[in-house]
């Protein structure tokens, strides 16, 4: 007895079958794991933004030395751009005043003005194509508070999707991008009256940055370049998001007309993103309104 | 009695860390072929190879549990709702590191030409059970996009991945050879091991 309970391989079974199990209770809603993990995430994320702050403190150096001459020539170009700019921007501020006092007069409500964004900055990405979560440095402390059944839209410095909030700690949130299997969100072609459509990351097309587009009406005719944005169906993701371009169609089956979409992000270079969450009163408003509308359509 | 072992402890710790924050923080940059050298993996497995069982078990669930914190993975739920899983990386680690404590060690004298095919052997057994377990889940789950296809797994995930981790096995190797756990002149005692864990009743042999 005592022989087996020492033998290698009856400790790597338990041990398999404790893992199993550890696995298939984090399936079930609300169990313990992941909060179990949170303290570990906890105290390992100062070690890796330590570590990382050296990384790029060391990247900066070498750019520093190796691109004196190109930033010099580029500072120069700057500031022909910034003397350009000032002109625009004095002209912009007129246009703006105007902008405003329409607005109040003809009830034109902004894109996001229902939403608060919060500022983040990538922390870690992934690992492998199966360990693909990414971490920003944004949680419940600076507002970002997920609760069951809701997801906050993420995009980038231009306003392009990345994704969404999956999971948030009280230091970091993190986030599941579009080209992730699981991702979907519901878009329109960006024109008036656009056709809906859904966009989804798929396991083969991820590869090539590509996502794919689904539930396509045969009658709808779409074209290479045509440009997609998130719906707002369901209400979990603004409407308007830009998500990229209609790369090709697939007519060859009527009843599943399929297209590939290239994004307009590149998730490997972004390094900012931004957190999209519906201020108090849209979530109030919401909440009063439908509720199974805001669920399964942004999953 | 033996003295406590603070080299092992601190060179451990040390690397467990720097490949740790490598692999998070700068996977961008180190894509090539559309793949990421999993360096976690290398260095259990590595571990597991040179320095016997004990050690990489402990290295490996200590880099599984950081995976599974930091990029666990996520996946649609049979009920269609989003799930981060926990414990994964704690499985795909610690069965990485009993493989690779086994794969020959004995026959090989846990060389070093002989820890590059354990990489390849483990890297292929990883992807290909990752490739079947997410083929079958994707194709239980409703709303799920296509099943990953064979041949472009091969061609465009495994080949490369595995072609990968054999590069990031080199400095890895010299690390944990000449910088490692253990002075060079003192042998660790592969005795232990078999004793405590029978190590040598398998493929050691």
């Amino acid at each position: 007895m005592r022989k087996l309970l020492t033998s290698k391989w009856f400790i790597i079974l338990v041990t398999v079958l404790i893992l199993i199990v550890i696995i298939g209770v984090g399936f079930i809603p609300g169990s313990p794991v992941r909060q179990i993990l949170k303290p570990v995430t906890g105290l390992a994320s100062p070690v890796q933004g330590f570590v990382k702050n050296i990384g790029d403190m060391i990247g900066d150096a070498r750019s520093a030395l190796f691109d004196g001459m190109a930033i010099r020539e580029e500072n120069e170009s700057l500031k022909e751009q910034i003397a350009q700019l000032q002109y625009q921007l004095t002209q912009s501020e007129e246009a703006a005043i105007r902008y405003e006092e329409l607005k109040e007069a003809l009830h034109i409500k902004d894109t996001f003005s229902a939403y608060d964004v919060y500022g983040a900055a990538v922390l870690s990405r992934d690992a492998d194509e199966w360990f693909s979560v990414i971490r920003a440095d944004a949680g419940s402390r600076d507002g970002i508070k997920l609760e069951s059944g809701q997801a906050y839209a993420v995009v980038d410095v231009e306003m392009s999707l990345v994704g969404r909030v999956i999971e948030a700690d009280a230091t970091n949130s993190k986030i599941l991008t579009l080209m992730h299997e699981s991702f979907r969100v519901s878009c329109k072609v960006n024109e008036v009256n656009g056709a809906y459509v859904t966009c989804c990351g798929d396991a083969n097309l991820k590869k090539d940055g590509l996502c794919l587009l689904t539930d396509i009406d045969p009658d709808v005719v779409l074209e290479e370049g045509d440009v997609i944005v998130t719906s707002g169906e369901g209400g979990l993701f603004p409407e308007g998001i830009p998500v990229g371009t209609v790369v090709s169609v697939d007519y060859s089956d009527p009843l599943n007309v399929k297209a590939t979409l290239k994004p307009y992000i590149d998730v490997s270079q972004v390094k900012d993103v931004f957190v999209m969450i519906p201020t108090a009163d849209d979530k109030a408003v919401d909440s009063v309104n439908d509720q199974p509308a805001n669920e399964g359509d942004a999953q | 009695m033996s003295r406590f072992p603070f080299r092992k402890i601190i060179v451990y710790a040390v690397y467990i860390i720097l490949v740790f924050c490598i692999q998070v923080s700068y996977s961008s940059e180190m894509t090539l072929w559309g793949q990421i050298p999993d360096l976690m993996l290398v260095f259990t497995v590595l571990t597991a190879y040179f320095h016997g069982f004990k050690d990489g078990v402990v290295v490996g669930l200590i880099l599984g549990l950081l995976r599974d914190c930091f990029c666990a993975p996520c996946v649609t739920g049979l009920d269609g709702q989003l799930v981060v899983t926990g414990g994964i990386g704690l499985l795909v680690m610690f069965v990485a590191a009993s493989i690779a404590s086994s794969f020959f060690t004995g026959r090989m004298k846990r060389n070093v030409p002989f820890s590059f095919v354990t990489v390849a052997t483990v890297t292929i057994i990883y992807k290909m059970g990752g490739y079947m377990l997410s083929v079958m889940w994707l194709s239980m789950v409703a709303h799920a996009g296509s099943t990953p296809d064979f041949v472009d797994f091969i061609l465009r995930s495994l080949l490369p991945q595995t072609g990968l981790n054999i590069i990031a096995t080199i400095p890895l190797v010299f690390l944990l050879k000449f910088a490692g756990p253990y002075k060079r002149s003192k042998a660790k005692d592969r005795g232990e091991d078999r004793i405590l864990t029978g190590e040598g009743n398998w493929v050691t042999y």
